[in-house]
């Protein structure tokens, strides 16, 4: 598939057509982090089905710049089904009650703000779409086009084999605004508290926990963590 | 229970505004190229009423008018484009853009609304789209903010402050993407993107062709604040709250503000409580009262257009069952709230996770630099700070005030420093915290009379009233419009000046501090002399008389001065 580069578009879009509408039709969902990349998956989601229920975390940390782009793409590409989740308060009181919790232990942090939210939204689905991408880093070098996830429910990874300059072409085809944070640094954005700028060179996910041997929030690996 | 589905009053015709909508497709009319035409400085009348959809009124500079007239000039023609933001809540790099366009574009001032959005005046035609575009790159728009659409939805403001507040504002940006024209007009006439051809129809599966009679205003509020004024909207829900989170909401439907002088038939009017939803159902309930309104709404006399009217004409029993037999659960019996008033809270605040929020005092919404006071250079200044630009907001109340949401400890220091060196945040009286005036001359077209320029000088020679009485520090909501329609929420004010002729206005009072309760004529058509003159003695008065906690307005009520 990697060499068939100029038909990554094509394919990740029949990929999404047939789980969307075919395979796991009514019983799917996009989980997106309205992040630098996001737009093509819902750019193409949005062409297939713009109420499919699309699965935004709201950690009550993300960058505000954040929500804003989240708007304006559900305005433009006329997402109807957006499902902002959020942490369970009582949870937050529990563990994290003045917020400073990222500091002492991000994994816990990340469970609680958002693979346990996600694991809750998630229920009533068996498959769910996201858009991670060999390239991103080296944790994710090996993954498919589709895998089973840690629940047992199938992910989809739709742009699995897609470059930097894939994305940037369809972007550039398809007139995606950029995410408000891309010019001034950022190459990839999880909550402000754990996330940095990058510099020429980094891989786009450098900025992602810098600094604390972390590389994945979670939502991706195993559940080893019970709150 | 079926719903007589018989109109009411609807073999009158049909107003202009309806066949301007039907022959409209959805909402471009000639605007693009008219647009295109810079001879002429304005828009005929028919795609005048039809820019407002797209968030745009044209207007002209009124006091020029007498001197070009003279001069057998036009009109001096210039634009106002108002935002959409629900919620009103901007990122620090949204506002930054904002403030950029106001000085190249605009009239180098920002107009925080009582809506809580931003307005631009004084945008001269050719700078109309670029303004557009400027707002686009920001990832905002003007797209129903005007027009017979689901305005600017307003939520109790700054989402940080709570759970609860934050479900809030979630639900007012849910409301307003629901509502939205599907449109793709405002892209293809200020963008300049591609009309989609041989794609799907285009249809507005809420609206229809001809959109709603009349505008159509939302707000959703979090008690005990009722900062958004939910009995002056069209529909309201308020939030129940258990722990710490939003249940549902009690819904509230059928207010609204204007009136025509001299038209009995046309008055404010306050909401009426209709029953409670849950959170989920928000959406449903909300699609079943619009539709309602747009099946029943009067569409032959833009004067009778509001839901006021609809619920008025046909019966609030009669309204509650034409909501319910569109839902599939009905409305259940409304649930207790309880306000305590609808100003804002000046000064800061610390939230649970030790970030600060400072709400300032905008004196009528009017962002600008004059003199050393430099409120805009100084909001510049706070949303470029490292840290907070990345985290914070800039949020609009609907009392025209600005909250500087999440700043750290430092960044609370050097927002001091910066309010300070540019002057802003000085002391003002009460009276002036809980006042509002609209925009009015001269760049309102409706305006009868001064407001945002004459309210501040009032209130100086109304404050010398309070203090002779020993109530400088009394709260009581004033609200100047210069004109009937109300922007200001004028009715429902204790103090309540709403413009009748040059120099006059008509004085009411007796309206609720939580903004539950119309207020009533007590002079009709007074100069200032005159409104200082009847005030005066009722100060004194109040003053001996007033119980303990009475606001201004209650002891008007129980006094029988109104």
């Amino acid at each position: 598939m990697r060499d068939n580069k100029a038909n990554a578009p094509a394919s990740a879009s029949d990929l999404l057509r047939t789980a969307i509408t075919t395979t796991h039709r009514g019983r799917i969902a996009l989980v997106s982090s309205f992040g630098t990349e996001s737009a093509v998956l819902l750019d193409m989601v949005a062409g297939i089905d713009q109420a499919l229920p699309v699965i935004f975390l709201d950690t009550g940390k993300i960058f505000p710049d954040t929500i804003a782009y989240r708007d304006a793409l559900i305005t433009r590409l006329r997402l109807s089904n957006v499902r902002t989740i959020r942490p369970d308060p009582a949870h937050l009181a529990s563990f994290d009650p003045n917020g400073t919790l990222f500091d002492r232990d991000p994994d816990l942090c990340c469970a609680l703000r958002k693979t346990m939210p996600l694991d809750a939204a998630l229920d009533g689905f068996d498959a769910w779409i996201s858009g991670r991408k060999r390239a991103q880093a080296a944790t994710r070098a090996a993954i498919g086009a589709s895998e089973t996830g840690p629940d047992g429910r199938v992910i989809f990874n739709p742009l699995h084999d897609w470059t930097r300059d894939d994305i940037t072409r369809y972007f550039t085809t398809h007139r995606l605004p950029p995410h408000p944070l891309e010019s001034e640094g950022f190459a990839s954005l999880g909550c402000f508290t754990c996330t940095r700028r990058t510099q020429p060179g980094d891989h786009p996910r450098a900025g992602r926990w810098s600094g604390l041997g972390k590389t994945e929030c979670g939502i991706f690996l195993d559940r080893a963590i019970a709150v | 229970m079926t719903v007589e589905a018989a109109p009411l009053s609807h073999n009158a015709p049909l107003s202009h505004n309806e066949d301007i909508k039907s022959r409209s497709d959805f909402l471009r009319g000639t605007l693009a190229d008219e647009l295109d035409q810079q001879a002429f400085g304005g828009l005929s009348d028919d795609d005048g009423q039809l820019i407002k959809f797209h968030g745009v009124y044209v207007q002209d500079d009124r006091d020029l008018r007498p001197e070009r007239a003279k001069r057998k000039l036009d009109r001096a023609y210039m634009f106002m484009a108002r935002l959409r933001v629900p919620g009103g809540v901007l990122t620090p790099r949204q506002y930054l853009a904002m403030d950029r366009l106001a000085t190249e574009r605009g009239n180098a001032t920002l107009r925080l609304t009582t809506r809580q959005t931003i307005q631009f005046h004084g945008v001269i035609k050719s700078n109309v789209r670029a303004a557009m575009r400027a707002m686009d790159a920001a990832l905002l728009d003007t797209i129903a903010a005007c027009g017979d659409v689901n305005r600017n939805v307003m939520a109790a403001a700054n989402p940080y402050l709570s759970r609860a507040h934050g479900e809030a504002v979630e639900m007012a940006r849910r409301l307003s993407a629901h509502f939205l024209p599907r449109t793709g007009a405002w892209r293809e006439i200020f963008i300049g993107d591609e009309r989609v051809l041989g794609g799907e129809p285009e249809a507005e599966p809420i609206y229809g062709p001809t959109y709603l009679p009349r505008k159509f205003k939302m707000t959703i509020a979090v008690p005990p604040s009722n900062d958004v004024d939910v009995f002056a909207h069209d529909l309201s829900f308020i939030a129940i709250v258990e722990d710490g989170k939003v249940t549902g909401y009690t819904v509230v439907a059928g207010g609204g503000m204007g009136a025509s002088h001299g038209e009995p038939e046309t008055y404010p009017r306050v909401a009426d409580v209709i029953g409670y939803c849950d959170t989920e159902d928000v959406i449903a309930v909300a699609e079943a009262v619009v539709t309602v309104q747009r099946d029943f709404g009067n569409r032959a006399n833009r004067k009778r257009a509001r839901l006021k009217y609809t619920i008025d004409d046909r019966g609030l029993d009669w309204f509650k069952a034409a909501v319910n037999e569109r839902l599939d659960k009905p409305l259940q019996p409304a649930r207790a709230f309880r306000f305590e008033g609808n100003g804002d809270a000046l000064g800061w605040v610390r939230d649970d996770e030790g970030f600060h929020h400072l709400t300032l005092f905008v004196e009528n919404g009017r962002v600008a630099d004059r003199g050393g006071w430099r409120l805009k250079s100084a909001l510049v200044a706070i949303a470029s700070l490292p840290g907070f630009i990345d985290r914070g907001a800039i949020i609009m109340t609907a009392n025209q005030n600005i909250i500087v949401a999440r700043a750290n400890d430092e960044e609370r220091a050097a927002i001091e420093a910066i309010l300070t060196e540019h002057e802003v945040g000085r002391d003002v009286s009460a009276l002036r915290q809980g006042a509002m005036a609209c925009v009015a001359l001269p760049t309102c077209g409706l305006a009868l009379t001064e407001s945002e320029r004459y309210l501040p000088d009032l209130i100086t020679r109304i404050d010398e009233l309070l203090a002779a009485e020993g109530l400088s520090g009394q709260r009581i909501t004033l609200r100047m419009t210069g004109c009937p329609n109300g922007c200001a929420r004028p009715y429902i004010a204790e103090i309540g000046l709403v413009g009748r002729n040059p120099g006059r206005y008509n004085l009411l009072l007796g309206g609720a501090a939580d903004g539950s309760r119309l207020n009533t004529m007590y002079r009709e058509n007074a100069d200032e002399a005159a409104i200082l003159e009847a005030l005066a003695p009722l100060f004194a008065a109040y003053a001996e008389q007033r119980e303990p906690g009475e606001g201004f307005g209650d002891y008007t009520r129980r006094a029988g001065v109104v």
